[in-house]
């Protein structure tokens, strides 16, 4: 295989009941209590079984409800044991009296169910009379829904630029199941969306130029909405050109702003954004020559570049610049308007929107599996595959995966059948998981199925690709690594999930999460105790590291924690020219302390082999705060409370995961009743600062005070210290910086790591959010 | 509001008298200077003068000692521009340009500052150092007015000479000293003394109205503080090319 494959499991569709938690190896597809019938009826003449709908091989709508309506006669002394419909079973009939022409001696039967899938269905209906004697009936039919879903309603259009909208709709509703909607720009190609998506962004429109933009909702039969919801708009003015000698570069999350000076009129330039202050620097600060080197002093051959930043991606601004003499006052004013680009993202939205939209269809059409656009024509079929539609397909045997579906927790498949077969010849050889192989990864750009990786290992192992969450019905997707990343973008908006099935040599696992399937891949003897034994080092690459778990995938997260504290300190230390490295020693520590840190957050105790969740951000603290000013006594206070990274009593690991108090209400909340300060009441004197000069010295006290682990808070009485007062608010705007910048909400728990190399090295603060996808850093 | 020389003169002398009455160690000969601020601090505030009530309480030397409520102490001219304009970082939103303080009173956490220049010259504001605080709010129309409220406090006993610290310290040693002062001294300015307003957002959020602080910025808390902190940033940039 030219590209890696990613295989991941949707649900759609279905109410589906409980299942075995294990099938044996190649067992052919069974239908319920139906299974081994020679004969698709096996009836008695005491109980006269009769299926009369569905008739056999005939077509059965679906009503209302997405249900169907099965029903028959039997002999009236014989008593009905249950309807199945693959998955879905029901034993709650209506029993009454024969219907019209039919002897007395029956009595008529009626059930509703709802079918699995649409298309293709089998059903086994089972009675019985005593003493043991029964009757079944297997009756295969096809289920079809003819009704189409409600219209779309409320469709509005917003965030109107001159090349860009934002059309966003309400909800449709549909009896048996939403596939999606179709949106249309001025008449043109259809797009689709996901069950989940109501917002679509239309691009590449011309400036002043009116639109009509039409969307219709589609089920999972493919049934559109009767009358399509409507709305028109016009494109924004397009900006202005700039006044002066002023031009724009605009991007995504920045815009460079250039101008020429006119020296020596002027010594100083304000520079506005949207009519609010930016910043007031002097002429020589971002100067420079034609060669974009720094230029001082500046001349009038050069230029004043100064970068707009961070800004929204395909958004409007305008920017001023008022020139100013030595004096300060005004000398001339420019300005000017310019919109941000937009992001070109790596796989198309359309294509993210046709697997979602399409797997979710074929899921809930009773299909096997379903094949990317992209890899179609790449996977073998595998033999009696029959298409239900480009790219999806049923098979004669799926048997072994039906045995554990719906998921649920982590299972390995000790069983075989068509569909886990080709699973395991889509493996790359050699390969872990397939999903951690991004070698040869699908290109969407100019040089299709480009050897070269477009995305970082632990990019790819993000399994929230998730829709269909009302639905459980189920189709494998076997889909490029790189169309999986891509479709984290709709995990927000898309309410569904996805099970992973990974393959590694002969095994196969399912499960809800990635970590977890790694995991169960390796159930124990694994002997980690912590990070601190796992086989990675300081000197790792980490861009080129792909062992994220392969072998130990509970590690995922401590690993991206791991990685980003020592990617982060490396970096700055290089940028800023600190004399700090890490070694051997160091190196443990810190792993030590992530376990450590690890296990506060888990809740446990320490030394038992804690593992990090994600979905958090982290706080190191250092010698300077994270705009470089110095706080060295503070974050040496900070990282010494802590134990140096160890705990000292053990008790202080909880303060490794502290959170947010804004105002520190916690504190202050009844019964504590606290306030800042709280060191210098009599309840706590005398103490360590006690003896400080308040006039030249602050109090420090950690756990922070705006946490909920402040003053006493925790069990453990706040560590304080006296330290210079110039560190007061250095100390401060690291904090803010960090809620911040960080996004750490009000109540929400943080990691607090040390590391006391770094802070003694006077490396900056910095902070980071782990995510399943990745660590990621959010300050500086 | 920039006092008469002698009632400022007048009011000092009145804290000092009530202050070592209360306990506190007062310098017999402190360090005493001609209290001329240096150049820098002309560059670094962006003024052309400096009031005369500035320079005197400058030169009377009382800097790095604890004589101040709370233990506060005066902080000398500025010789270390990058930690001057730190001390302004949670300056955010005053009615007046935000450069035109220079940093005054030291108490930790809060820290009180003198308007050098305009319509509010002479005015002390203040600040907290909290990440959710954004509590500019003026401490008192002029210098005289603050350290006759200091006066007032001790007379009222609301400052005292702290239990088992060398410093005065406002309040009952157990209560919210905001609440002592509210309750048992009503007839002073709890803004005025050196305490934490963190836990009275309703009256502090009025009197920083009062006072003709942008709420707009103080809603905008962090995105404000950040321009602040960009502006600050230039003028250092300023100062230093």
């Amino acid at each position: 295989m030219a590209a890696a494959l990613a295989v991941s499991l949707i649900l759609t569709g279905a109410v589906v009941g409980p299942r075995a938690a294990h099938a044996e190896d190649d067992v052919p597809p069974t239908t319920g209590g139906c299974a081994n019938m020679a004969v698709p009826e096996e009836n008695h003449a005491a109980i006269r079984l009769r299926v009369d709908q569905p008739a056999a091989d005939a077509q059965l709508p679906v009503d209302d409800h997405g249900n169907i309506t099965v029903d028959g006669i039997l002999h009236k002394h014989a008593t009905m044991v249950d309807v199945s419909d693959g998955p879905t079973a029901t034993n709650d009939f209506t029993i009454g009296p024969p219907p019209d022409g039919v002897p007395a001696f029956a009595s008529s039967w009626t059930t509703t169910m709802r079918p699995p899938h649409l298309g293709a269905n089998q059903l086994c209906v089972r009675a019985k009379r005593d003493p043991k004697r029964t009757a079944r009936i297997l009756r295969s039919f096809s289920v079809v829904d003819l009704i189409p879903p409600s219209d779309v309603h409320d469709l509005a259009i917003g965030h109107i630029t001159s090349t860009t909208a934002v059309a966003s709709w309400g909800e449709a509703t549909d009896n048996y199941g939403l596939a999606g909607y179709e949106i249309s720009v001025d008449g043109g190609a259809p797009q689709r969306t996901t069950v989940g998506t109501r917002s679509y962004t239309i691009r590449d429109l011309s400036p002043s130029t009116d639109h009509t933009v039409s969307v219709v909702a589609i089920d999972l039969a493919g049934n559109r909405s009767t009358t399509a919801a409507t709305a028109s708009f016009r494109t924004a003015e397009p900006p202005p050109p700039p006044n002066g000698d002023l031009s724009f570069d605009p991007e995504q999350g920045a815009a460079g702003a250039t101008w020429k000076p006119d020296l020596p009129t002027e010594a100083n330039y304000r520079v506005f954004l949207n009519g609010q202050q930016l910043a007031e620097f002097p002429v020589d600060q971002y100067c420079q020559d034609a060669g974009g080197n720094p230029a001082s002093p500046c001349t009038e051959q050069d230029v004043v570049n100064y970068t707009i930043a961070p800004l929204e991606e395909g958004t409007p601004y305008t920017f001023r610049v008022d020139t100013l003499h030595a004096d300060g006052t005004l000398a001339r004013t420019l300005s000017g308007s310019f919109t941000t680009t937009t992001s070109t993202p790596t796989v198309p939205d359309a294509v993210v929107q046709q697997i979602a939209t399409e797997s979710s269809q074929c899921a809930g059409m009773g299909g096997s599996f379903y094949i990317s656009p992209s890899q179609r024509g790449r996977v073998p079929l595998p033999a009696g595959s029959t298409p239900l539609f480009a790219g999806c397909y049923t098979v004669a045997n799926h048997s072994c995966l039906d045995a554990f579906l719906p998921p649920s927790g982590d299972k390995l498949l000790d069983c075989a059948d068509d569909v886990t077969r080709l699973l395991l010849s889509l493996a790359p050889a050699g390969h872990g998981p397939v999903i951690s192989s991004v070698d040869g990864l699908v290109d969407y750009g100019a040089q299709p199925a480009t050897a070269a990786p477009r995305v970082a290992p632990t990019d790819l192992l993000d399994e929230s690709v998730t829709w269909c969450t009302e639905h459980t019905a189920c189709t494998v997707v076997v889909e490029a690594a790189v169309e999986v990343a891509a479709e984290t973008a709709i995990e927000a908006v898309a309410a569904a999930s996805v099970s992973w099935i990974v393959v590694l040599g002969g095994g196969i696992v399912l499960g809800v999460a990635l970590a977890a399937v790694l995991e169960a891949l390796f159930p124990t003897p694994i002997g980690f105790g912590g990070l601190i034994e796992y086989p990675i080092h300081f000197d790792t690459d980490f861009d080129t590291f792909d062992n994220w778990g392969a072998g130990q995938g509970k590690w995922i997260d401590s690993l991206k924690t791991y990685a980003e504290v020592i990617k982060t300190t490396n970096e700055l230390a290089a940028q800023r020219g600190l004399p700090f490295s890490w070694n051997s020693t160091e190196d443990n520590r810190l792993k030590e302390t992530i376990d450590l840190a690890c296990g506060a957050q888990a809740g446990r105790p320490p030394n038992v082999g804690n593992v990090c969740g994600n979905g958090f951000a982290i706080y190191v603290p250092g010698g300077q705060n994270y705009l470089g000013k110095s706080m060295k006594d503070t974050g040496t206070h900070i990282v010494e409370a802590l134990g140096n990274g160890i705990p000292n009593p053990p008790a202080r690991s909880a303060w490794f995961y502290p959170a947010r108090s804004v105002n520190g209400q916690a504190a202050m909340n009844p019964p504590w009743n606290y306030r800042p300060g709280w060191y210098d009441t009599a309840a706590f004197k005398p103490n360590v600062c006690s003896t400080r000069n308040p006039s030249l010295q602050t109090c420090d006290e950690f756990p922070f005070w705006s946490t909920n682990q402040a003053v006493n808070l925790s069990g453990q009485l706040a560590d304080i210290r006296p330290v210079p007062g110039a560190e007061t608010r250095p100390q401060a705007n690291d904090v803010i910086g960090f809620y911040n910048k960080c996004k750490v909400k009000d109540n929400e728990r943080f990691l607090i790591l040390p590391v006391p190399s770094w802070v003694a090295a006077g490396g900056p603060s910095f902070g980071f959010r782990v995510d399943q996808g990745a660590a990621s850093l959010c300050m500086p | 509001m920039l006092d008469d020389l002698d009632v400022l003169r007048d009011a000092v002398a009145a804290y000092r008298a009530a202050a070592t009455a209360a306990g506190v160690t007062w310098p017999d000969q402190p360090g005493r200077t001609d209290g001329q601020p240096p150049e820098l601090v002309y560059r670094l505030f962006g003024v052309d003068h400096i009031a005369e009530q500035l320079i005197w309480l400058e030169s009377q030397g009382w800097h790095a000692q604890p004589l101040l409520p709370q233990g506060g102490g005066l902080m000398p001219w500025s010789t270390d521009a990058d930690e001057a304009l730190d001390n302004l970082s949670f300056a955010i939103a005053t009615p007046f340009p935000w450069r035109q303080q220079m940093p005054l009173f030291f108490f930790g956490r809060i820290l009180y500052t003198f308007v050098l220049k305009g319509d509010h010259e002479g005015e002390v504001w203040r600040s907290e150092a909290d990440p959710d605080a954004w509590d500019s709010v003026r401490a008192a129309t002029s210098l005289a007015a603050l350290f006759t409220q200091w006066t007032r406090g001790i007379e009222a006993g609301v400052v005292s000479y702290g239990p088992q610290v060398s410093w005065l310290q406002v309040g009952d040693d157990v209560h919210d000293p905001f609440d002592v002062l509210q309750e048992r001294a009503a007839h002073l300015d709890p803004f005025a003394f050196p305490v934490s307003s963190i836990a009275q957002q309703p009256l502090l959020r009025a009197r920083q109205r009062e006072c003709g602080v942008d709420m707009t910025c103080i809603e905008r808390g962090f995105d404000c503080q950040e321009e602040l902190l960009a502006a600050i940033d230039a003028v250092r940039a300023s100062l230093n090319s």
